[in-house]
Parts: structure tokens; sequence; C-alpha cells
């Protein structure tokens, strides 16, 4: 994840101070933290910089639009993902019919795609799992699936039982399978 | 530094919190009534209520109409709160339309001693067209003021809701009441209708 997850909280009291007393730099400031954010969100997703730049102004533009349907006694996270996601699958969408009208003689692997953009929905949810995860967990999940490390090894790292270690990261993996499928 | 496009954003503030889903369908559906009951009387009431209620299989009929009614439009406006969608089940909408023509087809064969036989009756149809444009316009509109993260589906659900209500007046403003005649003349027309609202949503609900 790319920003902690107090941030996302932080943006639930944001909105909340705004609707009991409007203060324009602060909605200016809100606005502006949210662009840096959807541009770390969708850093990886777009590679093209223009395109980035455009969906993020996008994504941030539907924020201001749709921000009066957002009920602050909820979480600001599933709400603002949403629009993220939406935003991100309707620029693929675009970017797609745009290929095809440019490049006629290239046969496009539709399966491909569509199972790309599914993986790529998949990482999503699977990064919003992640941000729930305490530090701890996710230092032993990185140690073992980023850096390659033995049980027996991060058990030694992290000063816990090798068993304990096994059972943090089989339970991490059903509860990141189960949150994407 | 922020961005001058952002500046001129935060200048047209827009935080105030709208109604709330149910709020939301509450009011749609006491307006829409009102336009399809007023739209019933311009068109002709022609069969009376209370006799279509003292039969226990048009009561249920009804029950039905006014189920997926209720359940179209709660998810339609539950499809317009982005994160809600998680939510939304596109089985209940299938099981709730399975249901109905099971018992159509169910009230047709047991029920009804009439013949099976449908003739034409295109004024049925063409009086759900009449009865559920001006619901449908104004669920649209008020789904157009919201940020629907599914625009195709809010569009269907919306126009399900919006004919299924204009179905219910249209059934005081037909002189069949066999279920056969029902199926093909009501219900048929409220599923394709609600079909064309695939495409309309795509072009009037797009965030």
């Amino acid at each position: 994840m790319s920003e902690p997850p107090s941030e996302l909280g932080q943006y639930q009291q944001i909105v909340k101070d705004l609707r009991s007393d409007h203060w324009p730099q602060k909605y200016e400031a809100f606005l502006q933290s949210l662009h840096t954010f959807a541009s770390k969100l969708v850093h990886q997703k777009v590679q093209h910089t223009q395109d980035r730049e455009e969906l993020v102004q996008d994504i941030v533009l539907a924020v201001h639009k749709s921000l009066h349907t957002y009920d602050d006694k909820k979480p600001f996270k599933p709400w603002f993902y949403s629009l993220v996601r939406f935003k991100t699958i309707d620029h693929w969408r675009k970017s797609k019919r745009h290929r095809h009208t440019s490049m006629e003689d290239v046969a496009e692997p539709m399966d491909e795609k569509a199972r790309f953009e599914d993986l790529a929905l998949m990482a999503i949810d699977a990064m919003d799992k992640l941000a729930e995860v305490p530090k701890e967990q996710l230092r032993i999940l990185y140690l073992a699936k980023v850096e390659g490390f033995s049980m027996k090894e991060i058990a030694k790292e992290t000063g816990k039982s090798e068993s304990a270690v096994k059972v943090t990261i089989h339970r991490l993996m059903r509860n990141i399978k189960e949150d994407a499928s | 530094m922020t961005d001058p496009w952002i500046q001129e954003l935060a200048n047209k503030p827009n935080v105030k919190k709208s109604a709330s889903v149910w709020t939301c369908v509450v009011s749609w559906i006491a307006l829409s009534a009102c336009l399809t009951l007023a739209g019933t009387f311009v068109l002709g009431i022609r069969y009376s209520a209370f006799s279509m209620l003292s039969m226990w299989d048009k009561v249920i009929e009804l029950s039905l109409l006014i189920a997926l009614c209720v359940i179209s439009a709660a998810n339609a406006f539950l499809l317009s709160v982005p994160g809600e969608e998680l939510h939304f089940r596109y089985r209940t909408i299938r099981w709730v339309l399975a249901a109905f023509v099971m018992f159509l087809l169910f009230d047709a064969y047991v029920m009804d001693k009439t013949p099976l036989v449908v003739s034409l009756h295109w004024g049925c149809a063409a009086d759900i067209v009449l009865l559920g444009i001006p619901s449908a316009a104004l669920l649209f509109y008020m789904l157009s003021r919201s940020a629907n993260t599914l625009p195709k589906w809010s569009g269907y659900l919306a126009c399900l809701a919006a004919f299924s209500m204009a179905a219910i007046g249209s059934r005081y403003t037909c002189m069949d009441v066999t279920s056969l005649h029902f199926l093909v003349w009501h219900f048929i027309p409220v599923v394709l209708l609600g079909m064309a609202g695939f495409g309309l949503g795509q072009r009037l609900l797009k965030l």
C-alpha cells in the first residue's frame, strides 16, 4: 500500500469537518492530497505518464463531483477505491478502444486483456487487504514471498516459532485469496 | 503547491451530504406512484381495483410486481453510491423474475380456466410505455445526480423499476385479467424495456 492506512481514516474526518464548516483551503488540500494518493495507486497500472495524469485527474474530478454521495459514518476507503476501480476500468476500456481503431490490422488477444484487467483488479483488492494487516505479519509475508527467505530464517529473524510463521503466512494468503475471489 | 485546476474545483465545493439510499427509494416510489395513478386515470380505469384484490392469484401477481419495482429501484439507488455496489446481488433480480414467470405460467395452466390462446394486445404494451416514461425520466434524473459506478446496470434496474410500476397501473387499464395475457403483454414488455435501460444507462448515467 502506498499510503499508511491511517491516512484514509483521516480523510473520513476531513470530510466530516468540511461538512460541518466549509473551508476552501482545507478542501483544496484534501483534493491535492487525494491527487497524490491516486497517482501512487495507479502508478503501476498505467505506464504512460500522460495517460496516468489524465486518469488521476478523472479520479479527482469524480471524487469532487460525487463527494455528496459519501456517507461520513462509513469508512472512506471502500468509497474511494470503488471510484478508483471504476475510473481505471473505464480508462482501460477507452485505451483498448483507441488501440482497436488505430491498429486494426493487429490481432488483439482479447482473452489475455480481459484476464489482465481481472488480475489488476484482484491486485487492487489484495493491496486493500494488505493495508489492514499488522506490520509484524506484513514483514513476515514480505520476507517469505518477496525476499524468499526460508521459514527457519524468518523464524530466527522475527523471534517467532517456525510453525507460527507458517500459520501467519498461510492465514494471510488465505484471507487475500478469499477477498480477491 | 496546488494545481490550478484543483484550486478551481475547490471554489465550487460539493461536500454537502445527499439523501440516503432509502430516502431516495421512498421518494421515488411515492412520486412515481402519483404519476402512474394520474396516468391511469387519464388512460381510463377499466377494471375495478377492489374486484382484482378479491382474487388471491391477482394479489400475488400484484405483490410480485411491487416486489420487482421496489427491489429494482433500491438496487438502482444502491449502485449510485460508490462502494455499495459490493452489496448488489444480480441473483436477487434474476430470482424475482424467474419466480414471476413460474407463477404466471402456473396460474395460466392451473388456475385460469380460459383457453391458452394469446391474442394481440399492443395497446397494453403501449400503455406500459406511456405510463412508465414519466417515472423512468424521474428515476434517471435522480440517479444522474449521484455517482453510478455500474451505469449499465443502474439503467437496467431503473427501467425495470419504472416500467414495473407502469405495469401495476396498466393492470387496471386492461380488460383482460388472464395470467397468460399478463405474461405476454405486460410482463415481457417490462423485461424488454428494462433491457433497453442498459444502453440508456451507459449514455445517461455515466459518472
